[in-house]
């Protein structure tokens, strides 16, 4: 008795039930994948990024490299030149205040940051779900199989083991199989949500850091002026 | 542009590794997953050769080995003759004996037979005794049987009978009993509406007055008119209120008995007995109500 013999025989409604549980694991799988490749992207990029912006070279070099290159800018590259962009159409125009400059570049700063956050979060719910219910997708198989197979059990003259063992068994493949789809999605889940939240606060970081030197800067342009 | 391709290749990427890994997961189970069969590992003996052992020999020694390997085939032989005659003889020997075996054999057998239609015919003797005897019994024993069957029948009639009459006594009984009962319920029935009657009229003596008295005393008197009576019906609720009065015997004047009839609605609860069976008789009375001389009644 092998396992394809075992969910051949199974009822209609189980092998659905197993059905359902390969695609969420195909599917969790998947993300597991794209989202390890994104995050580590992101951190790349990050890194990537804040060593060209501290290394102190002209602002308006790295504002050119990086939103002139093929790729459009990703994490805190995206931030910084939405910021940047912001600084120049306000530092062009007369009669903008400091107060004004800041917000503006604050704000253009938010928008940047909330669509990074927005792309860096996609697919996680997704893990969450797959994480939480398929334990029970798996378990109502199983109580299916199991209501089933003790029905027989009644028809039966003689009850054995024998004859309730396999029943139970295949009805145990689909507890297993949910077992088998939602542990990764947890793990996964709760490391890349732990992934994600720390991205989220170096950029928040860096879009701090880099209002400041705005607020300077402005501040010395309006002593000059 | 770059940025969606890039995504892409990652998704597609991702999409193979997960199916990868399913398929490993799967194979695995495959493999390491089988019930029932258990898998008889067959220990193969290994066929044992056994090494070759040789040896150098000179010629003369090979002459004198070929010498003896032909003398002890030429003995071999001889002895082979002999005991192939010793063989027959002594297979011609055990074929008299089994010959003078069987005979006896047949002997006892026919001896057996014979012994056996004895038994067998004695056997039928004692079985065909044994059957007489059980008849015998048998017939006995029902004439036994029905000798009790009867007596108990005659003893159940008996007890029957007896029962009937002690059942028809004890009707007789109960039903001169109920009789009496009935009677005596009657007389007291009787008793009851004799006493109620005069409760009654003892009360109808008594509370007729009082009610001409109330009506009396919200009555107005119309100016002008003396001397007339009129008759009255009033009917009642339990608790004495004036449900409706009606002039029945009129007294000449409508305003006289227009009056009376409004002295009777205000003189509403008249006092009527409380008790519940004389109240009832108090539901609907006549009375007549005549002012001027002391009321008389009329119920």
């Amino acid at each position: 008795m092998s396992l394809i013999t075992l969910i051949a025989q199974a009822s209609l409604l189980v092998q659905l039930v197993m059905l359902i549980l390969l695609l969420a694991s195909v599917i969790s799988w998947t993300m597991i994948f794209g989202k390890r490749y994104a995050i580590r992207d992101a951190l790349r990029s990050a890194d990537d990024f804040e060593d060209a912006f501290w290394s102190g070279g002209d602002m308006n070099n790295l504002y050119s490299e990086w939103s002139g290159r093929r790729r459009d800018p990703t994490g805190v590259a995206s931030i910084f030149v939405a910021g940047y962009r912001e600084y120049n159409r306000l530092a062009g125009k007369s009669g903008v205040d400091r107060g004004d400059m800041v917000d503006g570049v604050q704000r253009a700063m938010r928008v940047a940051m909330s669509r990074e956050v927005e792309t860096l979060e996609t697919h996680l719910p997704f893990l969450a779900t797959v994480g939480s219910t398929s334990p029970y997708i798996g378990l109502f198989g199983t109580v299916w199989g199991i209501m089933n197979s003790f029905r027989s059990l009644g028809v039966a003259q003689q009850a054995t083991i024998a004859s309730v063992a396999p029943g139970i068994a295949e009805a145990l493949i689909a507890t297993a199989m949910g077992l088998f789809a939602a542990i990764p999605a947890v793990i996964a889940y709760n490391r890349y949500s732990n992934h994600v939240e720390r991205l989220i606060s170096r950029y928040e970081v860096f879009s701090e850091e880099f209002l400041s030197i705005v607020n300077r800067q402005s501040f010395q342009m309006q002593k000059a002026s | 542009m770059a940025g969606r391709i890039r995504k892409i290749f990652i998704n597609t990427k991702s999409l193979v590794y997960a199916i990868v890994i399913h398929l490993g997961v799967l194979a695995l189970l495959l493999f390491s997953f089988d019930w029932g069969s258990t898998t008889i590992k067959s220990s193969m003996a290994k066929p044992q050769v056994e090494p070759i052992k040789a040896k150098m020999v000179s010629e003369a020694d090979v002459q004198k080995q070929l010498d003896r390997i032909k003398a002890r085939e030429e003995e071999k032989k001889r002895k082979e003759l002999e005991a192939k005659k010793r063989l027959d003889d002594l297979l011609k020997q055990q074929q008299l004996e089994k010959q003078r075996l069987a005979d006896l054999e047949k002997k006892k057998r026919l001896e057996a037979q014979q012994a056996n239609a004895l038994a067998e015919k004695r056997k039928k003797e004692e079985i065909r005794l044994a059957k007489l005897k059980r008849e015998e019994d048998q017939k006995k024993r029902a004439a036994q049987k029905k000798r009790e069957a009867e007596e108990r029948r005659r003893a159940e009639e008996q007890r029957r009978r007896e029962q009937a009459e002690k059942k028809k006594k004890q009707e007789l009984a109960r039903r001169e009993a109920e009789r009496q009962a009935q009677l005596k319920a009657q007389l007291e029935a009787e008793a009851e509406a004799r006493r109620v009657a005069e409760a009654v009229n003892d009360a109808r003596s008594r509370y007729i007055p009082i009610i001409q008295q109330k009506v009396d005393r919200n009555w107005t008197r119309p100016s002008g008119l003396k001397g007339l009576n009129a008759g009255v019906r009033v009917r009642l609720t339990p608790g004495g209120e004036v449900i409706s009065a009606k002039v029945v015997r009129s007294s000449g004047n409508p305003v006289f008995d227009r009056s009376v009839e409004n002295a009777i609605l205000k003189a509403s609860p008249l006092p009527i007995p409380s008790d519940r069976r004389i109240n009832e008789q108090f539901r609907d009375i006549q009375f007549n109500f005549d002012p001027d001389r002391n009321f008389v009644s009329s119920l």
